[in-house]
């Protein structure tokens, strides 16, 4: 079957199987590799995807079910707000180690910082539970995010 | 490994739906938010012929305040109950142990219908659920009825709907200004289910004694007991340390009885202990939601 697929704010229309995943799709036939495949069982995080705006992982979704749906993944054409500030972070604060789980995490906290701007270190922590690192660097993580919510703030307030 | 072939269909309203599921039987399966369903699918450990994609049914999908209790539809999101101002007023623990659901992304898409049908022994909603007594709301071709939890509710995996039902809503009964609601939730690592979920429901009387206690403990992959009548001759008693202390001995005891003594069985019975006294305090007291999670 034929789907009209909107990802990135592109309608993108490609064949698939009622039981492709969303993660396989994005990956295999639209070419957008930034979302990660990690334990396809809903578990790391790596495939975190933004569908209408909210958190969702890529590997617990058929590509089907998203007609009609907004998918965002970090290749997003217009970086929100939040993302790029995230972004600056993770390189000032060194929050990238291998890099398999950052799409997720910038994806996750894109939305969370949106949310909830006035966040503190214990609700990052308690999100951040679920988004695996197998590098185990969460501290500069934890920081990173830190830091791009009180840039945020800094944003807002001016 | 992936998911195997299914057909896909994917429905807009209740009447629809039940009249698809009449006709598909046992060859389909109902996919809500498919945090725990897909991963199943692509472990194969079920491969249905038919997949009825539930997602769209927006009139599956509210939190209402009624005369008797709170409403909330089968599709309704973990984290709209976690968020929820109306849910907050009237079962504030029940929005406390939706946002100890899994993780955020989880949250966004796992249902409350979903995690009800499915009973997993260490899920957040079926305790809730069989701590407050709710009742299902249940459709079929052969027309509207409803059900306790409790009587639904068998065994672990086991949620003993009829053929060609769905769970169209859940209604929590509204509960008595003297009633506090206290749950602990023990993670071994966050976002996994928890290895321990212990929850007490009491209701004082005007003399500050016990006119109802209501405990449910998730532990060890068995069936959530609901622990009630075994406090009936406490009826009365004002709930002080000493009287916890002989409630959770009772506890203790029942549930050494059903998950085992083996060393992982004592390990939990030990923290089951201590949460145990934990919540009982909180219930007593005068804060409503008790201790921290």
């Amino acid at each position: 079957m034929i789907i009209s697929l909107t990802v990135n704010g592109e309608v993108r229309d490609v064949a698939v199987e009622p039981h492709y995943l969303l993660s396989d799709v994005l990956r295999d036939r639209l070419d957008l590799t930034a979302t990660h495949v990690g334990c396809e069982q809903g578990i790391c995080g790596a495939c975190t995807v933004l569908v209408d705006g909210q958190p969702a992982r890529a590997c617990l979704l058929f590509a089907v079910q998203m007609e009609g749906h907004a998918v965002t993944t970090l290749e997003g054409g217009a970086p929100s707000v939040e993302l790029r500030a995230l972004r600056a972070a993770f390189h000032t604060h060194h929050a990238q180690q291998c890099g398999f789980c950052t799409p997720g995490i910038l994806m996750t906290f894109a939305a969370y910082l949106r949310d909830h701007p006035d966040c503190d270190e214990a609700g990052v922590r308690a999100v951040l539970g679920g988004n695996l690192c197998r590098c185990t660097g969460y501290g500069p993580i934890v920081r990173a995010i830190m830091a791009a919510s009180a840039a945020l703030r800094e944003v807002a307030d001016v | 490994m992936k998911p195997a072939p299914f057909s896909y269909h994917r429905l807009q309203t209740v009447a629809e739906l039940v009249g698809l599921k009449a006709r598909l039987g046992d060859a389909a399966v109902i996919l809500a938010g498919g945090q725990s369903l897909v991963p199943m699918l692509t472990l194969r450990l079920s491969r249905p012929e038919h997949v009825i994609d539930v997602n769209d049914i927006v009139e599956m999908d509210h939190i209402l305040p009624e005369q008797d209790g709170l409403r909330i539809g089968a599709l309704v999101r973990h984290q709209h109950v976690a968020e929820s101002a109306v849910v907050a007023t009237h079962l504030p623990l029940l929005r406390r142990m939706a946002g100890g659901i899994g993780n955020y992304a989880v949250r966004q898409r796992g249902t409350i219908g979903g995690s009800l049908v499915l009973a997993d022994p260490a899920a957040h909603m079926p305790l809730a659920a069989l701590l407050f007594d709710a009742r299902l709301v249940l459709r079929s071709a052969r027309g509207v009825r409803t059900a306790a939890y409790r009587d639904l509710y068998r065994s672990p995996l086991n949620c003993a709907l009829d053929a060609g039902e769905v769970v169209v809503s859940v209604c929590f009964p509204r509960q008595p200004e003297a009633m506090r609601a206290v749950a602990e939730m023990f993670h071994v690592t966050a976002g996994s289910f928890p290895a321990l979920i212990c929850a007490v429901r009491l209701v004082a009387d005007a003399q500050g004694g016990l006119a109802g206690l209501t405990i449910v403990v998730a532990a060890g992959a068995v069936r959530p007991p609901v622990m009630e009548g075994m406090f009936d001759d406490l009826r009365g008693v004002r709930p002080d340390a000493a009287l916890r202390g002989e409630v959770v001995r009772r506890v203790v005891a029942h549930m050494g009885g059903l998950i085992g003594q083996d060393a992982a069985g004592r390990y939990l019975l030990s923290v089951l202990e201590g949460r145990m006294a934990m919540c009982l305090a909180g219930a007593a007291g005068d804060t409503k939601e008790g201790a921290g999670a």
